[in-house]
């Protein structure tokens, strides 16, 4: 894939949720385009429903209405077998509270995602503590989560999502639960990462960590109304948008 | 008191009263169904010592002859007897299309606190009326007596009394014709006590034509073992020497032993066995109860109190100490301990509504509900200070991650699993070591497992029991019935006649006479010797081999346990006709007992060795039919000879009352099992619903982790079942020992095989099912909604 074409197309892309007796209408049309080797930054306020949008890239729940294509494939109404696969080879996930299996050492988070895409263990192993090397974790290969920092905790995380060299890497506020020390190794591994050529699409709060990022999406009620360049620290807003005022107007 | 502790209460319980109240009545059903299998447990193990109470059952009684009054006279007087009651007997035959016969006892002056039989149906005979009876339960079963029925007694004379065992022709005495008015109980019916009793009015109309007397005596016990054991010795030797310058009288000897019983202290043995084997048998019940209801309790208040592990940390923030907040929460948990008291007395109450089990209900002295008032009184409390003690645990453990990290221990490795993720996940959940910081721990792996294996265990030990018990009920052979028919008076021309018939395939002349073994200490027992007359008559062999000549005895399997005695050693035995004589051991055996003698009693010698030690033994007859034709010889015998189908000896027929118990039992620790394995599992599952939502979320297609979570369940239970088989197989081997030994019979334990090898593969498939449900539904919900959720 070339660093033009696109890794992620989503269109016209509709969810609501049934929570308690009054719908809500997480997505209400979202179209969306994320080239390879972009770092997007999808921003808005709690509810907008980024989370519900991350969460449809990676297959981890079905649209309502709509199409998502990852790496070419139509992903919205791939079987569970199928779209497992699929989310093995393309899609790496990084949580806001990490998610690794409390169990498990940082070096066995990191092998089980390459193990179950089916590489042989001494190559899952190997990857795995190459990719600890690569972020500074090597002397922690061993030890459980529950004894690592919170911004040790999340590289492990990533290095986990990278495990398998994924097409996209969707990150959902992985700076909201570290302080300010880890979220700027955080930021500073995504940069590392997208200069290496790494697509990402970050989900964050934070106005400094979206900066980090190479383009800026905002959202709110479940559109996207504004997407633009960062420059600088500031955004570049798209022709189209730029006319829009009222709400719809950057803050 | 800190304002604070209750001002945290009353915010625990507007937070989670409901979940306390919940809390509360699973704690009262469990605390209930403790109580309440100890009140059916002391019922059921009481019933024969409150029957002995309610009947005043006699410490002594004794066979008196008839045509010796000094004798009778003298026993009032004899040492350490207390008060007495010396009755008349009767031998008569019951009219009838059967040959009955019936011992009455009956006498004036009998004091009302000795052999005074409960009456369970009808009424007792009035005392003026001489034609009425009071039948014992076994009599009434056997001839189907009920009360109102009207019977006709031909009473045997004193000499044909004498020659009972050896032929008398026709009763000879009075005719009487009797109503029976009611139907009573007593411990044991058998020996000098008969299996009726009439009334004095009947004793004074009787009295010359008695063929016998019985003796009945309370003796002067002081508790003391060795002083009772000394009392009953002097009592012993007193009566014996009653007898010394009297001419001998008719019944002694061969058919009535010279030495009293003792029926206070000499417990049927049937009884123990099957006290033993109930005792067990709620033991089991109580145990596993106990353990899977303080699991699951305790679970629940753990996750109750985890839950409100960060109200805790605010607290500590505010200043409340460790003990101040569990004090609260303790407080706050008042409002389950009173349900839990209702509850648990509700159901103590109600288990005096069941009578007690098995065969131990033939001894229940008094039928309907019995309230056990302090079982409630000290139970219902203790179940409440249970209760609110796993409160205040569990809310101290909660609270005491505020203060600091738990310490991080190793995993087990299962590298070697690590091809296979589903495997390695799986695996590597189940085999977690301590709670981790801000999880919610629930029951360790390890206690599960202990729990899982004492159920499995309890199952296994059951079946093993319930299928020894079926095999030696459904095996005359293991009892020693080797025969079809057993004829009380082996006269020589019936014999003659018997071996000369086609449809006899076996017939044997058992010669029988009364041993005194080790002579220093009285025990009587009887000795039996095999005459083959035609074929063979199999013997029960235990071990080792049947004696081929004088000088060998093979041993009751009752009398070798009792004694202590195995192959090669030696036995001393002094004959009822004076000759003693020592004996080698040459194996165990079960003989067909004789005369109502207790299973696994009596010693088994050659025909030489008896007639050495026996002037004129008493002879019975075995007979083996031809397949098919037992029914046919019984007919053509039975209106001239005392003949016996293989009845069951009452040691079996009482374990006989106990087989539903071990599949009932074996039913209830499933039931047991299930619930503990649906519990652990799904709680298992749903503790780690996060971490299968993570192994979605890396790619593993929903059968690897539907794969993972049912190596999760499998590894969780399967160290527990095989721990449990392989407990189960020694628990039911020593239960199964204990109750042969107890009853006198062969005790090799039956192992089914195949219901215990199942049990591995069917746990297995539960626990496979049991997760996968969880995991079913996990796979309905979409990861994303998992992952916020756990």
């Amino acid at each position: 894939m070339s660093v033009r074409d696109p890794a992620l197309v989503v269109r016209g892309l509709r969810k609501t949720y049934e929570a308690g007796t009054a719908p809500v209408r997480a997505l209400r049309g979202v179209d969306l385009t994320v080239r390879a080797g972009e770092f997007v930054a999808l921003m808005g306020p709690s509810g907008c429903g980024k989370s519900t949008l991350l969460h449809l890239l990676a297959g981890l729940d079905r649209p309502d209405e709509g199409t998502i294509a990852l790496d070419g494939t139509r992903i919205e109404d791939l079987a569970p077998q199928r779209l497992a696969r699929l989310r093995r080879r393309s899609v790496g996930l990084v949580f806001q509270f990490f998610h690794l299996i409390e169990h498990m050492s940082a070096l066995e988070n990191v092998a089980l995602a390459a193990l179950v895409a089916g590489a042989r263990p001494q190559e899952a192993t190997a990857r795995a503590r190459d990719l600890l090397d690569q972020l500074g974790l090597l002397d922690k290969a061993r030890e459980l989560p529950a004894a690592l920092s919170g911004g040790q905790r999340q590289r492990v995380a990533i290095a986990r999502a990278l495990a398998n060299r994924p097409t996209l890497l969707l990150a959902d506020e992985p700076t909201g639960a570290l302080d300010s020390d880890g979220a700027a190794e955080v930021l500073d591994l995504f940069r590392r990462l997208h200069a290496l050529g790494q697509t990402i699409l970050m989900v964050t709060h934070s106005r400094e960590v979206a900066d980090g990022a190479q383009r800026l999406v905002r959202m709110r009620d479940g559109r996207i109304l504004l997407d633009g360049e960062v420059t600088s620290g500031s955004i570049e807003v798209p022709a189209e948008l730029r006319a829009a005022s009222g709400p719809w107007a950057r803050p | 008191m800190n304002p604070g502790i209750l001002a945290v209460a009353r915010a625990e319980l507007r937070a989670g009263g409901r979940a306390l109240v919940v809390l509360g009545l699973l704690a009262g059903v469990v605390g209930g169904l403790l109580l309440g299998a100890t009140v059916v447990g002391d019922r059921t193990a009481s019933a024969y010592s409150r029957l002995v109470q309610d009947t005043g059952l006699d410490d002594a009684r004794a066979y008196l002859p008839a045509d010796l009054p000094e004798v009778t006279a003298g026993f009032a007087g004899l040492p350490g007897v207390e008060e007495s009651w010396t009755a008349y007997a009767w031998i008569a035959q019951i009219e009838g299309p059967t040959l009955q016969y019936t011992a009455v006892v009956a006498g004036p002056e009998r004091p009302d606190d000795l052999v005074d039989p409960v009456i369970v149906a009808g009424r007792a005979p009035r005392v003026e009326a001489a034609d009425e009876l009071l039948v014992g339960e076994p009599l009434a079963a056997a001839a189907g007596l009920r009360v109102g029925d009207r019977i006709t007694l031909r009473m045997l004379t004193l000499r044909q009394v004498a020659r009972f065992d050896v032929g008398f022709g026709t009763p000879e005495g009075a005719t009487r014709r009797m109503t029976v008015v009611g139907i009573g109980r007593m411990p044991s019916w058998t020996g000098p006590l008969g299996d009726s009793m009439s009334t004095p009015a009947f004793a004074a109309q009787n009295a010359g034509a008695a063929g016998g007397r019985s003796g009945f005596a309370r003796l002067a016990y002081t508790g003391d073992p060795v002083a009772d054991a000394q009392l009953r010795d002097d009592f012993v030797a007193a009566l014996a020497a009653s007898y010394v310058g009297h001419p001998r009288p008719l019944l002694v000897g061969n058919y009535v032993p010279e030495v009293p019983v003792f029926p206070t202290t000499e417990t049927d043995p049937a009884v123990a066995a099957s006290e033993r084997v109930l005792r067990l048998g709620l033991w089991g019940f109580a145990l596993v109860v106990a353990l899977g209801g303080t699991a699951v309790l305790g679970q629940g208040l753990m996750r109750h109190h985890l839950r409100g592990g960060a109200d805790q940390r605010v607290e500590n923030a505010l200043g409340l100490t460790a003990a101040e907040r569990a004090g609260a929460r303790v407080l706050a948990a008042l409002a389950g301990a009173l349900p839990a008291a209702a509850v648990a007395g509700g159901i103590t109450l109600a288990a005096g509504l069941l009578e007690p089990i098995g065969s131990q209900a033939r001894f229940e002295p008094e039928g309907g509900f019995r309230a056990d008032w302090p079982v409630v009184l000290l139970g219902v409390p203790a179940v409440v200070l249970v209760f609110l003690a796993a409160a205040a645990a569990t809310a101290a453990w909660a609270g005491r991650g505020v203060a600091t990290l738990p310490v991080l221990t190793r995993h087990r490795s299962v590298r070697w699993a690590v091809r296979w993720p589903a495997l390695f996940v799986g695996l590597r959940l189940a085999l977690r070591g301590r709670a981790l910081p801000g999880g919610a721990s629930g029951l360790p792996t390890l206690a599960a497992g202990a729990g899982i294996a004492v159920t499995v265990a309890g199952i296994v030990a059951s079946t093993m029991l319930g299928a020894s018990l079926q095999r030696l009920v459904d095996t005359p052979a293991r009892y020693g019935f080797t025969s079809d028919l057993t004829i009380a008076d082996a006269r020589d021309s019936e014999m003659r006649a018997l071996a000369a018939d086609s449809r006899v395939a076996a017939l044997a002349e058992v010669e029988t006479g009364r041993v005194t073994l080790d002579p220093s200490r009285s025990r009587q027992v009887d000795a039996y010797a095999h005459v083959a007359i035609k074929g063979d008559v199999p013997i029960s062999l235990v071990s080792g081999t049947l004696p081929t000549g004088p000088g060998q005895v093979a041993l009751g399997a009752r009398v070798a346990a009792r004694e202590e005695k195995g192959i090669g050693d030696t036995v001393d035995v002094l004959s009822s006709d004076g000759v003693p004589a020592r004996l080698v051991v040459t194996g165990v055996v079960v003989p067909q007992p004789e005369r109502g003698a207790p299973l696994g009693e009596g010693l088994l010698v050659t025909p030489d060795q008896l007639g050495q030690l026996f002037r004129q033994p008493l002879a019975s007859a075995h007979l083996v039919a031809e397949p098919g034709q037992a029914a046919s010889v019984y007919a053509d015998i039975a209106d001239r000879l005392e003949v016996h189908l293989p009845g069951m000896p009452p040691e079996i027929d009482t374990l006989a009352g106990l087989l539903r118990l071990p599949e009932i039992l074996a039913l209830v620790l499933a039931a047991v099992a299930v619930a503990g394995l649906v519990h652990t599992l799904v709680g298992a599952v749903r503790r780690h619903t996060r971490d299968a939502a993570v192994l979605a979320v890396l790619g593993a297609t929903p059968g690897q982790v539907r794969a993972a979570l049912g190596v999760l369940a499998g590894t969780t239970v399967l160290p527990g079942v095989v721990g449990g088989v392989l407990l189960g197989l020694g628990a039911g081997r020593v239960l199964w020992w204990q109750v042969a030994s107890e009853t006198g019979v062969a005790p090799d334990v039956a192992v089914p095989i195949w219901p215990i090898i199942l049990i591995v593969p069917a746990v297995l498939a539960g626990a496979a099912i049991l997760g996968a449900l969880p995991a079913l539904r996990l796979a309905r919900t979409p990861v994303a909604r998992s992952l916020h959720t756990a």
